[in-house]
């Protein structure tokens, strides 16, 4: 069973994804923050990441930036999902290695999922 | 040489050069030649009583006498003819030729004892005792005199003016003339009476000198002034001489013919040496005394002409012209008012004063009566002419003399005594207000000649100050203006680049934290809607449809409005990679093909027999753009059908979209790429647009190298919109940097 980890601030949010990914039959875990996250990812060393930007204390750019020196995960692919739409940032996260870069109010789940399985069986 | 001598010899003189002097003037005129010739008679009268007080001999006394009586035959009839031209009256010419034909009678018989014959001794001196045509000559002295008296009298009544003041004069000289002199007579019937009349000539002299230099008898107040310093300096060697034998007589007793006529001889060289710097100290003293007003006109005019060119500066002008004026004519008060163009209602400011209080009205003047009256007469209105009027107020109607008390009221209310117009172009500019000269003199002709010919000069340059004045407060004006209204549109520019601002942080942060909860709603409706969470009857069914469009929608009405922002503040990029325009069309038919079922409409892609290559573009914003034209054509099509055509050239991808739709009205073909602007029709068949999906179709296409346009032939008959995506592309010039 594959495993997902979310890392998003929303809970609304994470519980619809994790809803719709569990369903697939994901394993889905779920971080609050960066350092929630780089934690779950370190020990649990998930098969995808899903990123929020916009989350408390540090944003995901942080997160992308600290995986890269992280040598255990540095490989794990991130997918950003955020609502945060900015030229730089969306520059800046592919550059980080981000594979992907979502508006999350433009996609369903379902959309998102079909994404996440093109990128986890490639 | 006694006092009874000096007077006599020096009037004597001074008439004697008065008369010359007025002839010389203007011997053309009668008056002056008369007057002139009167001057003559009385000069034969003064010298003969010089030369009989110091007679030695009863012949010489008896001579000299004969001599003085030329004199009192001559004037009766020059002084009647004088009149008769100076009062400028009707002349009768038997009157005439019996007066000239008595005075060359008496002359003849004058040397015979009919006459006079032998002498009176009175302790004074002698005088010749009376013939029997002496009696006859009184009668003849006496009528002429009367009848020049009477002229004078009518005349002086009925004269207005400087002319009245002359007249006056006229008469002042010659009733004290006879009546000091009158007695003279008296001593020829054997009564003895001191002849005071000697003094009758300088009295005469000084009457008739104060009327030239105050109320311009005779014009020659210029000359005047040359006799009164040649008889100065006259009169200063004669009492040198006097002095000097004097002291001779007295003291060194040199009674010798010998030493008298050394003496004489090297006064007569001392005078020659001593002449002219005595004559300038006396012109200089009597220009500063008595003729302090008697200007070199010439001298004005040319300072005045030489400077006023070089000024365009008003106010430096303006200073020129009063101190020029009040310098040259010994002014106590100069001024200029000029016409005050901004209240525009005849108003006149103060343009430059000197020895006026302006409080005292002089700043106050308005439309007014002078000021009519020198609009309407243009010439200067002088105070003393009107207050002479006045005087002579019987010659007037009532209503002229209410004229003329009226503008005394209004020239004294300024405290002028003359009122000079200045006009240029016809137009009254402004007004010379002079007061009274210091000398308290009258103004006289040459004044008034100097005075109209610098005011016509001055009111061309003041007229051309004015008007540089204008254009340079003009400019100046503009040059203000334009930096009020540059600083007005800087405020304004950042006050509307603050707004902008504030609207897209407000549209930015919106949005944003708009797309959070439309996420949510979004993704949970889809799931419903997918069975995720089980069936649902129909009309629950239909309900959540219902509530995901609406997200949907709302979602892309949030993106819109930050794509808007992006672009006003621009602050959009490319996010550029190979793009297969093929793909994007498929994908928004797709998009659109829901709504399009529901209609009934049906979309239809035709696709190039040429495989469409890839292009270096922004996916999202080109499927953002094509897929809004389509949309659009679903959405504005109520039946038929929208077909999309994709073709290649060597140049561009030409992606045509045609509908069946309502087509678009002329005149909103160029305003429907704008922002918040929509077709009419569309708006009335779908209310939700925002005018904002084909102004950033727009944008995103150009800022791609490509070009977005629509035909349409009118209202329901459908659009053609065309997106042109050029092959190679220009994109690397509009990416912002990243």
């Amino acid at each position: 069973m594959k495993k997902i980890l979310i890392i998003e601030d929303e809970k609304v949010l994470s519980e619809m994804y994790k809803f719709k990914f569990a369903k697939e039959g994901y394993e889905v875990l779920s971080a609050m923050d960066v350092e929630g996250g780089l934690a779950l990812a370190k020990s649990e060393k998930p098969d995808l990441i899903i990123l929020d930007i916009l989350l408390p204390k540090e944003n995901g750019i942080t997160l992308l930036e600290k995986r890269k020196d992280i040598e255990e995960i540095s490989n794990i692919p991130v997918i950003v999902l955020s609502n945060f739409d900015d030229n730089l940032t969306k520059t800046k996260a592919f550059s980080l290695g981000a594979k992907d870069y979502l508006i999350k109010s433009n996609f369903d789940p379902q959309e998102i999922l079909n994404k996440i399985n093109t990128y986890l069986n490639d | 040489m006694t006092l009874a001598q000096i007077f006599p010899l020096v009037s004597g003189i001074f008439v004697f050069l008065l008369g010359l002097l007025v002839i010389g003037k203007n011997y053309k005129s009668k008056s002056n030649i008369y007057f002139g010739l009167f001057c003559l008679g009385t000069t034969f009268w003064l010298i003969g009583t010089y030369m009989m007080f110091g007679a030695k001999t009863d012949a010489q006394a008896i001579f000299w006498d004969r001599i003085i009586y030329i004199g009192g035959i001559l004037n009766p009839i020059f002084i009647y003819h004088f009149g008769l031209y100076f009062l400028e009256l009707k002349q009768n010419k038997w009157i005439l030729r019996i007066g000239y034909s008595l005075a060359a009678f008496f002359l003849i018989f004058l040397w015979t004892d009919y006459f006079a014959s032998g002498l009176y001794k009175y302790s004074w001196g002698v005088h010749t005792r009376a013939g029997i045509l002496h009696h006859f000559f009184l009668v003849y002295f006496i009528a002429f005199m009367m009848m020049f008296f009477f002229d004078v009298i009518k005349e002086l009544r009925k004269t207005t003016g400087i002319k009245k003041f002359q007249i006056k004069y006229i008469f002042y000289a010659l009733l004290s003339m006879m009546i000091i002199g009158g007695p003279a007579f008296l001593p020829a019937y054997g009564i003895d009476i001191y002849p005071f009349s000697y003094l009758s000539g300088a009295i005469f002299a000084c009457i008739v000198a104060y009327a030239i230099t105050r109320y311009r008898l005779m014009d020659i107040r210029i000359v005047i002034r040359s006799l009164i310093v040649y008889l100065l300096v006259i009169i200063t060697f004669e009492i040198f001489l006097l002095g000097s034998s004097f002291v001779l007589d007295n003291f060194f007793r040199y009674k010798t013919d010998a030493t008298f006529f050394a003496i004489n001889s090297s006064y007569l060289i001392l005078v020659l040496l001593l002449f002219t710097p005595v004559k300038d100290f006396f012109t200089r003293l009597v220009n500063k005394y008595i003729f302090k007003s008697l200007y070199s006109s010439q001298q004005a005019i040319e300072k005045m002409s030489k400077e006023s060119t070089s000024i365009i500066d008003l106010n430096k002008l303006l200073h020129l012209i009063v101190n020029t004026l009040k310098d040259y004519m010994g002014l106590s008060r100069m001024g200029i008012l000029l016409f005050d163009k901004e209240t525009r209602n005849y108003s006149y400011k103060v343009g430059k004063v000197v020895g006026f209080n302006i409080d005292n009205g002089i700043s106050l003047v308005r439309n007014n009566y002078l000021i009519e009256k020198l609009i309407e007469t243009k010439k200067p209105v002088i105070l003393q002419e009107l207050e002479a009027q006045l005087k002579n107020s019987n010659t007037y109607n009532r209503e002229t003399i209410a004229d003329i008390k009226k503008l005394i009221v209004h020239v004294k209310r300024i405290e002028a005594s003359l009122c000079l117009p200045l006009i240029a172009n016809n137009k009254l500019i402004g007004v010379i207000v002079l007061g009274e000269k210091n000398s308290n003199e009258a103004y006289t002709k040459q004044d008034l000649e100097l005075l109209e010919i610098i005011s016509s000069q001055a009111a061309v340059s003041i007229e051309n100050a004015k008007l540089h004045k204008e254009v340079e407060d003009f400019s100046k004006n503009l040059q203000k203006k334009v930096h009020e209204q540059t600083t007005d549109i800087r405020e304004k520019n950042e006050e509307l680049k603050r707004l902008l601002d504030a609207r897209s942080e407000f549209l930015s942060i919106a949005s944003h934290q708009l797309r959070t909860p439309l996420a949510a709603i979004r993704g949970y409706t889809s799931m419903l809607k997918q069975g995720d969470y089980g069936d649902f009857n129909n009309d629950a069914r239909t309900s959540i449809e219902y509530i995901y469009d609406s997200s949907v929608r709302m979602i892309e009405l949030v993106n819109n409005l930050l794509n808007v922002n992006r672009l006003e503040k621009g602050t959009i990029n490319l996010n550029v990679k190979d793009v297969s325009v093929n793909q994007i069309i498929e994908e928004c038919i797709e998009d659109a093909e829901y709504s399009a079922k529901n209609k009934g409409i049906l979309v239809k892609y035709v696709n190039s027999k040429n495989k469409l290559p890839l292009i270096k573009g922004d996916y999202e914003k080109i499927k953002n753009s094509i897929g809004n034209i389509i949309n659009n054509a679903v959405l504005y099509t109520v039946k038929g059908k929208v077909e999309i055509r994709a073709s290649v050239d060597n140049e561009s991808i030409k992606v045509e979209v045609k509908d069946t739709g309502i087509g678009i009205e002329k005149e909103d073909i160029d305003k429907i790429f704008k922002s918040f602007s929509r077709g009419k029709g569309g708006a009335e068949l779908y209310t939700q647009g925002t005018g904002l999906g084909l102004y950033i179709a727009k944008s995103f296409i150009e800022m791609h190298g490509g070009k977005i346009s629509v035909y349409s032939e009118g209202k329901d008959k459908g659009s053609v919109f065309t997106i042109e995506l050029p092959l190679k592309s220009t994109i690397e010039n509009n990416i912002i940097s990243q």
